[in-house]
């Protein structure tokens, strides 16, 4: 049998020319799509390329028009570039390793318009996802706060779909405030009920000291023994001892009185202690009132907003969208820059795939390196223009020896773009990433298509800064953003988030992240709390005391009988207690007064009788 | 797909070289699993048009074992990234991607170095495996088959495709 098939070689030979020329007539289009398929994965998000002509024999090729779309913001690019001129070494291309001297970026712009969707097909982003994680399995500190920040995120946006009106979260009338409040169990009624019981035991125990003191009978006796008294005979000097005598069973009969009097004093000290209490009952019962009113709208499960509830609702998604787009230039440098001392040990380094895994093998030449991209920027009015130049976008950088520099200047009227990326990786990771942005709008920076529920951003301005700092055991992000000349807008004017947010006209949100090692610390803080609060005690003011009011009402209707019979108890036992202790008070004053004037009396008689008996001396003797 | 079966069999009920039928498979086994590199389908279509092989076998056999690659890419990965990364063996893949054209077949990719390493492996077996059945197919089934009625039908074809056109 004959090895070659003579025909073969024919047909080898047209096909193989088949080739060439397919080759040299679609190698446009091949390229093209293959840096569309690049461009997608990095991005996750539509790349457009008008036209790509290669000229193999200038090793130059020459890219038209190249827009890639934001994949947070579907209609807009997150670059733009009128034509790509890429000068590159022939030879190497042979070996699969791109070496580009020099790139001319002209009309490069950000932010500019698209007419169409800049999203991806789910099923395409999910395909970049599965093999991005396959991917992203090496640096696990990055993943670890990819995660973490995840997670935080996930916590914050659930909190977002708050679309109710203040008449819906403080639906009094569809609460049924009777079937709330059960008399029984209502404190004000319990303290009514407590406050008679005492009421009444208070009174008697009062009258029953009363009784038991005996004082009526006390005070008769004491009478009975003055009267006696009273009918002592002084006629003359013999009888005054006697009645001198008696004079002291008066003074002693007045201690006994003094007695009665005490006794009496201390039964009115009871009562005016009940006095108090009853004039204190009111008081008590509207606190226990006030108990019932708080316990009730607990249980009428107002839909009350928290204020830092709203805060981090509202600042979730400012800070993730500036933390996620620095992570995902971390994330795309970290996927095709390895760190040198890596590469330097294996000797050679892994790529994944999406079938295995590509070995490159650490050669005298990086696989890809393009040593300078010079920038210019878009004259076009719509979006910003930026300009700069990208030095030694290096693959394998520990072989070039040299770091990657970024820096790209924008501006245009009072928006400014800056970015500063020193990405070194030549042995160990000592990367720093530098982004700024002044007076770009809420919708240049995707907070447009937040999704705040009702509520959305129509209008603001952006300043932000966000610096990164990663080396192989620690990343650190700090951002500040300031948000100025906001204005929501909601499809119901009545949500109570809209009216809430209406009165911020301003904002900053200060963020930071570190992660060393496996420990990942994340603060946030923002200055609206104070003003979120404000405005929600206005809003909320006038319902919640409406609210109040009914529940007050309904609770005074349940109680009014127990609380007027409690009333007429207690003004009826005040009176009852006062009558009586008025009357004892009365009869020991006036026993007192009587004794006096009985002791008056005596004493008149004896000093009477002393007289008479002198003047009878001093008679005789003068007789 | 009806001609394709129909030359195989043609060529089965024939005297020509079993040797070509298994170049055919063989060729078919790699084109189908080294594909995840284009340029190896293109490489192995164009050693198929030069060697002296059975051009329905190899198309067949390369849509069969694509089938089998589901199978076979998993250990393929699994043996190509324990010869790619062999120390010892780290000189020769250096020098082997320094050189043009050759980096071109991915062989430096796991699933593409295991699949042919697996390949490599199953060319005698399919070398002996495909000439000794084609021998006993001539020798004690070709007379039988014939008569089957599908045979009988396949060799109609032409004639009910003529006739449709």
């Amino acid at each position: 049998m004959k090895i070659i098939r003579p025909a073969g070689v024919i047909f080898f030979s047209v096909v193989l020319i088949l080739i060439i020329v397919f080759n040299l007539f679609f190698l446009d289009i091949f390229i093209k799509n293959t840096l569309i398929k690049i461009g997608e994965e990095i991005f996750k998000a539509k790349v457009e390329i008008k036209s790509v002509d290669i000229k193999l024999l200038k090793s130059r090729m020459e890219i038209k028009e190249l827009k890639i779309a934001d994949k947070d913001n579907e209609f807009k690019n997150i670059f733009e570039a009128e034509k790509i001129v890429f000068d590159y070494e022939f030879v190497p291309l042979l070996t699969k390793k791109v070496i580009i001297d020099n790139i001319e970026l002209a009309g490069f712009a950000t932010g500019t318009k698209r007419e169409k969707s800049g999203r991806l097909p789910e099923k395409r982003i999910k395909e970049i996802e599965k093999k991005e994680k396959k991917q992203n399995k090496e640096n696990k500190i990055f993943n670890a706060l990819v995660d973490k920040v995840g997670l935080i995120a996930e916590k914050e946006i659930k909190k977002l779909p708050l679309t109710k009106t203040i008449d819906k979260a403080i639906s009094i009338k569809d609460k049924k405030i009777e079937d709330l409040i059960k008399k029984e169990e209502l404190e004000s009624y319990k303290v009514i009920i407590s406050s008679k019981t005492k009421i009444s035991e208070t009174k008697n125990n009062i009258e029953n000291k009363i009784n038991s003191l005996n004082i009526q009978k006390r005070t008769d006796e004491i009478k009975k023994k003055v009267d006696k008294i009273k009918e002592v005979k002084i006629v003359g000097a013999a009888d005054i001892p006697m009645a001198t005598a008696k004079l002291k069973e008066l003074d002693e009969i007045k201690n006994e009185v003094n007695l009665v009097k005490k006794d009496v004093d201390s039964i009115k000290s009871e009562s005016e202690e009940f006095i108090k209490f009853t004039g204190n009952i009111p008081k008590e019962i509207n606190l226990a009132k006030e108990k019932d009113i708080q316990m009730i709208m607990a249980k009428m499960d107002l839909d009350i907003l928290n204020a830092k509830d709203i805060e981090t609702a509202l600042i979730g998604p400012i800070w993730k969208s500036r933390i996620d787009r620095i992570l995902h230039i971390i994330n795309t440098v970290n996927k095709y820059i390895p760190a040198g001392k890596n590469t330097k040990k294996k000797r050679y380094y892994e790529v994944v795939r999406k079938k295995g895994t590509d070995i490159h093998f650490i050669a005298d030449n990086p696989s890809f390196w393009i040593k300078n991209i010079k920038i210019s920027k878009s004259d076009k009015a719509d979006g910003l223009g930026i300009s700069g130049q990208i030095t030694d976008l290096c693959f394998e950088q520990n072989i070039i020896n040299k770091p990657c520099v970024i820096e790209l200047v924008g501006k245009k009227d009072n928006k400014f773009f800056n970015a500063f990326l020193k990405i070194d990786r030549i042995d160990n990771i000592k990367d720093i990433y530098l982004i700024k942005v002044y007076g770009l709008t809420t919708d240049e920076i995707g907070l447009k298509n937040v999704d705040y529920g009702n509520i959305k951003f129509i209008n603001g301005f952006v300043n932000a800064e966000v610096k990164a700092n990663m080396d192989d055991n620690k990343i650190k992000i700090d951002g500040d953003i300031n948000i100025s000349g906001i204005r929501f807008d909601a499809n119901d004017k009545q949500d109570i988030l809209f009216t809430v947010l209406s009165s911020i006209e301003n904002m900053k949100v200060v963020f930071n992240a570190i992660a060393i090692d496996s420990k990942i610390e994340f603060n946030v803080n923002s200055d609206i709390l104070s003003r979120i609060e404000q405005a929600l005690k206005k809003v909320y003011g006038k319902k919640i005391q409406e609210a109040h009011n009914e529940i007050e009402k309904q609770i005074g209707n349940l109680t009014k009988s127990e609380n007027e019979i409690l009333n007429k108890l207690s003004q009826q036992s005040l009176i009852d207690i006062k009558n009586k202790i008025n009357e004892l008070t009365k009869n020991t004053n006036s026993l007192d007064t009587y004794i006096e004037n009985i002791k008056n009396e005596i004493t008149k008689k004896i000093n009477d009788t002393q007289k008479g008996t002198t003047d009878k001396v001093l008679k005789g003797i003068f007789k | 797909m009806i001609k394709t079966v129909k030359k195989i069999l043609n060529f089965l009920n024939s005297q020509a070289d079993p040797s070509q039928i298994a170049i055919g498979a063989i060729l078919g086994l790699f084109a189908a699993f080294l594909s995840p590199a284009f340029f190896n389908v293109i490489f192995i279509f164009l050693i198929a048009l030069l060697l002296n092989c059975n051009f329905g076998v190899f198309f067949v056999c390369t849509g069969l074992f694509k089938i089998l690659t589901m199978g076979v890419d998993p250990i393929g990965d699994i043996i190509g990234k324990w010869i790619l990364t062999q120390d010892f063996l780290l000189p020769l893949w250096k020098t082997l991607s320094q050189i043009p054209i050759l980096t071109l077949t991915n062989f430096n990719n796991t699933v593409i170095m295991g699949n042919f390493i697996i390949g490599v492996i199953f060319i005698p077996l399919i070398w002996i495996i495909t000439i000794k059945s084609v021998e006993y197919y001539r020798k004690n089934l070709r007379d039988k088959v014939k008569k089957f009625k599908i045979m009988q039908i396949l060799t109609g074809v032409d004639l009910i495709e003529r006739g449709e056109k």
